[in-house]
C-alpha cells in the first residue's frame, strides 16, 4: 500500500492512520453510549424499573376478630399456595412435563395445569390454597418455573360459633358478611405497593414486613364467648324441640348497649360457607322484621306511665275478654273483668291494653315509640340492618293505635326490640347497640376505642323503675312465670304474635314466639331476647311456654358462670372488672414436629396452651379439632410424643377458664 | 552480538540500562501510560468491588483477588519495563512454543468452566494461557514482520508464513471453546500485517476470496457454530424474540447502561447490577455496571482513559527505535484496542454477545496480568526510544 516511501515517513503514516482508525472507533463507541445514556435513557430506565418491580401477590395478614375474652372468632393462618412463572417455560416438552408432575401432585387436570402455565404472564396461580403436605411435595420436586408462596386463609376456629355475626371473608379476603364485610376496611390489610424490588431469580428483595404488621388491625368485640355459647345451645335445643323455622337470642348489656351473644338459628359452618344456604346465612336478629305482638305492651305501659296518663292501681273494665272496637273484635286470651294497670301487663291483656291506648293521643305514642328507637335503623355495626315499619300518625286508620298498643301494625327487628327494652327498664337510657369494642394493631398496641353511646334519654327513672316492677311480677305471677328463677331479680314480658299471611290477614296457625326480658340483680344488667319462630306445635303454645323457659335457662347459665348462687339481691361481678386468672403463664412450644414421612406429625404437649395456639397447630397440620371446654388445655388427645397424620382428629380438653 | 549466548547479551542489555541511575530511569520511565493503566485498574476494582456485594460476604474475595493480582502487575510492569524488549525478540519463539504447549494441555486436561476449557489449575490460582497467548503471536509476529523485507508482504508464501503463528494458537483457543479470545486474537494479527502492509496484488486477491467466501460463512455459521454461538448471532438481531434466554443478556446490558443517564445511579446503587439483573457483571460486563452507576460521565472518562492509552500507545510505536518496537508496539495496542472495542460494543448492543473482558477493568488474573505485560512492553519500547542516538 504504502511502498517507495522514506522508511521514517512510512511509518508514521502508518500510525497516524491506526490511530485515526482507533480514533474512529473510539468516537462510535462515545457516540453510541451517548446514544443510550442520553437519548434512549428514559425508555431504558422505564424498563429497569418494570423488570425490578413485581406485583407481589402476597396478601398481607387479615386482621383478627377476638372476642371479649381474648378469644380468636376470625383468624388468618399462613397456608401455600402454588404459581407458576410461565415466562420462564419456554420449552413445551418441558412445560408438559410440568404438568404431568403438577397433575399427579396437586390432583388437578393436567390440561388445565397447562393452559395456566403457557399463558404469556409472568405470573400465574396453578392452586391456591393447598395442604402444607402437598406444598412440600411441589418444593421436593424442585420443578422450573414453579413455585410455592405463603398465603393466608380465613380461619374460623369455632366453625359455627356466632357465625351470623363474625360472618365470612372470601378467598380473596374480601368480607362478605358479618362483621367480616361491615369492618372489611378495617380488617383487610392493603397489599403493599410496589416498593417490593425483586432480583433477576423473581425473589422479592425488599420487604417491608414490620410496616405491615402495624398496618394490620385487630377488632374486639362485645360477644362473651361463653354467654354466646350458653345462647346457642339453649337456642338449638329449643328450635329443635318445638321444630322451629328459625330462632333469635340476643343478650345485651343493658347499662352499655354491648351485644353480649348474638344466635341465630338455622347457622352454618363458616370455614365452609360457600356451602351454606341463603336462609342460614340470613342475620335475622338484625335483617328480619316481624310484628312483635305482646311484648310491645311494654312501650305502652312506659308511655303511659311516663306521661303520667295513668297510675298504677288504677282499674280498667276489660268487658270479660270481648270488646269491640271500631268494629272490631278484641280478644283475650284469658277473660277478666277488671284489671289494675300492673294486672294488664301482667296478665298480658289485649284488652287493658287497648285501653290504655285510648288515654294516649296518636302524637304522644308516636313519639314515644321514635323514642324508644321503633322504625328507624339502631345503626349496630352489622351489614344488612333493616329498620321495620313505624307508620306516621297522619297514616293511621281508627284501629292503627289499638293494634299497635298489643303490637300488631308495627314491624320492628330484634336488636330493636332489644335495645328498647334495656332503654325502657334501665332508667330511660338508649344505647346505641355495638360489637366493637376497640381495635389493635398487631402488636396488640390500642389504636381505637369504641365507648359506650348514650344517644337519648326516653323515659325517667321513676317511670323505668315503676315498669320493672310490673315486669318482675309479670315472671313472679303472670303470664312470664317460666322464666323465673328463685331468688334472682329477673323481669320480663312474653309475646305470642298471630304472623301475618299471605292473605292479608293473620295466620291461624304460624305464630312467634317471643320473650324479652332482664336479670336485674346482675351488674351489668342484662337483657335477654329470645324468639322462636313458627314452632310446629301451633296454637297451643305461647311465649310464656315456648320462649320463656329458653330465656330462664339462659340466665340459669349466665348466673352460673359467674360463680356467685343466685341470690335475691346478689350482684354478680362484671368479668371486666377482676382479673383473669391463667392457670399457666408457662410459654409451651407447641410447635409441630414433623415426622418421617411427609403429611406425619409428631403430636407437641398442648398443656397449658390457650385455644390459640392450639387452633394455630391445627392449621399448619390441618387437623380436625374439637374443643371441650374453656379456658387452658388439661388433657389432650393424641398424647405428646404420638405420630398424627394429617387430616387427623385432635381433641382437647380445657379448663380453668373464668368468666 | 549474534555470536554471544543470548542470555548473556539479556543479562548486559538488562544491566546496562540499570546502569544508568535512578535519576535517568525515573525520567524516561513511561509515566503516562502506566499512570493510565493503573487508574483504570483501580476503577475496576471499585467496580468488581460493586458487582460482587450483591453476592454477599463471598463477593469479597474478588476484590482481594483482584487488588493482589494489580499488585503483581505492577511489579511485572516496573520490572519488565526496566529491561529490553529486545529480549523478546530473542526469546520471543520459546515463550511462544511454551504458550503453544499450555494451549494444548488446557485442552487436553484443562478445567472445564461455563462450558468450556479455559484454565490450567495450579492448585494456588488458575492459568488462562489464551490470554498470554495474544501477547506471544504479537511478539512472534512483530519479529518475523520486521525481519522480512521492508516495505509490503508482497508473496503470498510470507504471508502464510506469517498467518501460520496466529492461526496454530487461534484454531486451540476456538475449540475451547473461546471464540471472543480466538476473534481477537486473529483481529490483533490482521491490524498487524495490514500495518506491515500487503503488496495491491494480495490484496485484490484477498478481496476477491473474503467477497467469494461469504456464502461459505454463511452455511459455515450455520452448521459449523456451537448452538450458544448460533443463539446469540440469532438474538443479537433481535434481542427481544428470546428476552429471558440467549436475548437476555444483552437486553440486560443495555438497560443498565441506559438506565445510568447522563450522571449515573451512584456507586453500590445501580439496580441492574445489584439486584443481579446483569449477567458475569464483574468480568465481561463490569463496562456495564460503569455505565449504570457512573452514567455517561463515567463511561467517557474511562472510554477517554482507554483512547489515551491507544494513542500513547502508538506515539511510542512512532518513536522505537527498531521496527521490532513499532511492531510489538503496534500489536500491544491493537489487544487492548480490540478488547475494549468488542467489550464495549458488546456491552451496547452494538455486536452480538461474544466472551471478551475489558482489560484492567474486568474481574481475572490472567486478562489483568497480561494487560500489564502489554503495558510494560510499551514501556520499555518507551524508555529505549533514543537509546540509539546516545
Amino acid at each position: 500500500m504504502f511502498r517507495n516511501k522514506p522508511p521514517i515517513n512510512w511509518m508514521v503514516v502508518r500510525i497516524v492512520i491506526v490511530a485515526m482508525v482507533f480514533g474512529v472507533a473510539a468516537a462510535i463507541l462515545i457516540a453510541r453510549a451517548h446514544r443510550l445514556h442520553v437519548v434512549d435513557s428514559e425508555s431504558l430506565k422505564k424498563r429497569a424499573e418494570k423488570q425490578r418491580t413485581m406485583n407481589i401477590h402476597l396478601e398481607a395478614r387479615r386482621g383478627f376478630i377476638f372476642d371479649r375474652t381474648g378469644e380468636q372468632l376470625a383468624a388468618s393462618l399462613e397456608v401455600d399456595s402454588v404459581y407458576a412463572r410461565p415466562k420462564k417455560l419456554s420449552d413445551k416438552t418441558q412445560r408438559i412435563k410440568i404438568a404431568d408432575s403438577l397433575s399427579r401432585i396437586l390432583d388437578m387436570d393436567r390440561g388445565e395445569i397447562l393452559t395456566k402455565i403457557e399463558e404469556d404472564k409472568p405470573f400465574v396461580w396453578v392452586k391456591r390454597r393447598v395442604s402444607p403436605f402437598t406444598a412440600e411435595k411441589i418444593r421436593k420436586v424442585n420443578l422450573p418455573g414453579i413455585y410455592t408462596d405463603p398465603e393466608y386463609q380465613r380461619f374460623y376456629p369455632l366453625k359455627n360459633f356466632a357465625a351470623h355475626t363474625i360472618g365470612f371473608a372470601g378467598i380473596d379476603s374480601k368480607g362478605l358478611e358479618g362483621l367480616e364485610l361491615f369492618y372489611d376496611n378495617l380488617l383487610k390489610t392493603e397489599p403493599l405497593p410496589v416498593t417490593a424490588k425483586k432480583d433477576n431469580l423473581g425473589r422479592p428483595i425488599i420487604f417491608t414486613t414490620s410496616d405491615q404488621i402495624t398496618k394490620r388491625n385487630d377488632i374486639h368485640i362485645t360477644l362473651d364467648r361463653n354467654i354466646q355459647f350458653i345462647a346457642e345451645r339453649e337456642l338449638d335445643e329449643a328450635v329443635n324441640r318445638e321444630h322451629a323455622k328459625s330462632g333469635i337470642v340476643v343478650a345485651m348489656d343493658a347499662d352499655s348497649g354491648e351485644i353480649l351473644a348474638l344466635a341465630v338459628r338455622p347457622t352454618y359452618n363458616l370455614n365452609v360457607f360457600e356451602h351454606a344456604a341463603t336462609s342460614s346465612r340470613r342475620n335475622r336478629a338484625v335483617a328480619d322484621v316481624f310484628e312483635p305482638g305482646s311484648t310491645f305492651k311494654v312501650f305502652l305501659a312506659a308511655t303511659a306511665l311516663d306521661l303520667g296518663k295513668v297510675n298504677r292501681s288504677e282499674i280498667f273494665f276489660v268487658n270479660n275478654g270481648l270488646y269491640r272496637y271500631n268494629g272490631h273484635e278484641i280478644h283475650d286470651v284469658s277473660p277478666h273483668k277488671n284489671l289494675t294497670f300492673d294486672e294488664v301487663l301482667i296478665n298480658s291483656s289485649n284488652i287493658g291494653a287497648v285501653k290504655v291506648s285510648e288515654k294516649l293521643t296518636k302524637n304522644e305514642y308516636y313519639h314515644m315509640l321514635k323514642d324508644f328507637g321503633f322504625g328507624a335503623l339502631t345503626h349496630i355495626d352489622l351489614p344488612g340492618e333493616r329498620p321495620g315499619v313505624l307508620p306516621v300518625p297522619n297514616r293511621w286508620s281508627n284501629l292503627t293505635k289499638a293494634n299497635m298498643a298489643f303490637g300488631q301494625g308495627i314491624s320492628v327487628n330484634p336488636i330493636q326490640l332489644t335495645v328498647g327494652f334495656a332503654a325502657a327498664v334501665n332508667g330511660g337510657k338508649l344505647y346505641k347497640p355495638r360489637l366493637l369494642t376497640k381495635i389493635t394493631n398487631a402488636s396488640g398496641e390500642k389504636v381505637f376505642e369504641n365507648p359506650p353511646l348514650l344517644l337519648r334519654r326516653t323515659i325517667s327513672e321513676e317511670s323505668s323503675a315503676a315498669l320493672v316492677d310490673i315486669l318482675r311480677k309479670t315472671v313472679t305471677q303472670g303470664t312470664a312465670r317460666a322464666a323465673a328463677i328463685p331468688g334472682v331479680d329477673i323481669i320480663g314480658k312474653t309475646g305470642t304474635a298471630q304472623k301475618a299471611d299471605s292473605s292479608g290477614g293473620y295466620s291461624k296457625e304460624k305464630f312467634l314466639m317471643s320473650f324479652v326480658g332482664a336479670i336485674i340483680s346482675t351488674k351489668p344488667r342484662i337483657v335477654i331476647l329470645v324468639i322462636i319462630d313458627e314452632p310446629a306445635a301451633g296454637s297451643d303454645r305461647t311465649g310464656g311456654k315456648v320462649a320463656a323457659p329458653v330465656f330462664r335457662k339462659i340466665a340459669e347459665g349466665i348466673l352460673a358462670l359467674s360463680g356467685n348462687a343466685p341470690c335475691a339481691n346478689g350482684q354478680l361481678v362484671n368479668n371486666k372488672d377482676e382479673e383473669q386468672t391463667v392457670v399457666s403463664s408457662l410459654v409451651h412450644n407447641s410447635e409441630p414436629r414433623a415426622g418421617k414421612m411427609i403429611g406425619e406429625w409428631i403430636m407437641p404437649d398442648l398443656k397449658g396452651s390457650d385455644l390459640r395456639q392450639v387452633v394455630d397447630l391445627c392449621g399448619k397440620i390441618k387437623c380436625d379439632l374439637s374443643i371441650e371446654g374453656v379456658g387452658h388445655v388439661s388433657r389432650q388427645i393424641p398424647n405428646p410424643g404420638d405420630l398424627i397424620r394429617e387430616g387427623g382428629a385432635i381433641k382437647v380438653s380445657c379448663s380453668g377458664g373464668v368468666y | 552480538m549474534r555470536c554471544q549466548k543470548s542470555w548473556e547479551i539479556g543479562f548486559k542489555l538488562g544491566i546496562s540500562y540499570a546502569g544508568r541511575g535512578w535519576k535517568a530511569s525515573f525520567s524516561k520511565f513511561e509515566w503516562i501510560l502506566s499512570l493510565d493503566a493503573v487508574a483504570l485498574s483501580l476503577a475496576g476494582i471499585a467496580l468488581i468491588y460493586s458487582a460482587t456485594v450483591p453476592l454477599g460476604p463471598a463477593g469479597k474475595s474478588f476484590v482481594i483477588k483482584q487488588t493482589a493480582w494489580l499488585s503483581m502487575g505492577l511489579i511485572l510492569l516496573v520490572l519488565f519495563s526496566f529491561l529490553d524488549y529486545r529480549l523478546l525478540e530473542r526469546w520471543g519463539i520459546w515463550i511462544y512454543i511454551i504458550i503453544l504447549v499450555a494451549l494444548i494441555s488446557v485442552s487436553v486436561f484443562g478445567r472445564i468452566t461455563a462450558g468450556s476449557r479455559r484454565w490450567i489449575d495450579f492448585g494456588l490460582m488458575r492459568f488462562q494461557p489464551s490470554e498470554f497467548a495474544k501477547l506471544a503471536v504479537v511478539i512472534v509476529l512483530a519479529r518475523s514482520l520486521s525481519e522480512s523485507k521492508r516495505g509490503s508482504i508482497d508473496s503470498w508464501l510470507e504471508l502464510f508464513k506469517h498467518a501460520a503463528f496466529v492461526l496454530i494458537p487461534a484454531f486451540f483457543i476456538a475449540t475451547q471453546p473461546d471464540l471472543g479470545t480466538a476473534i481477537v486474537l486473529s483481529l490483533v494479527a490482521l491490524t498487524m500485517i495490514l500495518f506491515a502492509g500487503l503488496s495491491k496484488k494480495l490484496c485484490k486477491v484477498i478481496l476477491g476470496l473474503a467477497l467469494a467466501s461469504l456464502p461459505i460463512l454463511y452455511f459455515g455459521a450455520k452448521y459449523l457454530l456451537l448452538d450458544y454461538q448460533k443463539k446469540r448471532l440469532l438474538t443479537f438481531l433481535n434481542p427481544d424474540y428470546d428476552p429471558l434466554g440467549a436475548g437476555y443478556q444483552i437486553i440486560q446490558s443495555q438497560i443498565a447502561v441506559g438506565s445510568g443517564g447522563l450522571f449515573g445511579k451512584g456507586f453500590l446503587k445501580g439496580t441492574q447490577n445489584q439486584l443481579m439483573f446483569l449477567p458475569v457483571k464483574h468480568t465481561d460486563f463490569v463496562f456495564a455496571v460503569l455505565s449504570e452507576e457512573w452514567g455517561f460521565l463515567g463511561s467517557s472518562i474511562v472510554l477517554t482513559l482507554f483512547l489515551i492509552f491507544i494513542l500513547r500507545g502508538l506515539g511510542i510505536a512512532g518513536r522505537s527505535r527498531d521496527d521490532f518496537g513499532t511492531f510489538l508496539s503496534v500489536g500491544c495496542v491493537s489487544i487492548i484496542f480490540w478488547h475494549v472495542a468488542i467489550n464495549v460494543s458488546m456491552v451496547m448492543g452494538l455486536i452480538p454477545v461474544v466472551g471478551v473482558p475489558l482489560n484492567f477493568l474486568s474481574y481475572g488474573g490472567s486478562s489483568l496480568l497480561s494487560s500489564f505485560m502489554c503495558t510494560a512492553a510499551l514501556a520499555s519500547v518507551s524508555s529505549r526510544r533514543f537509546s540509539h542516538l546516545s
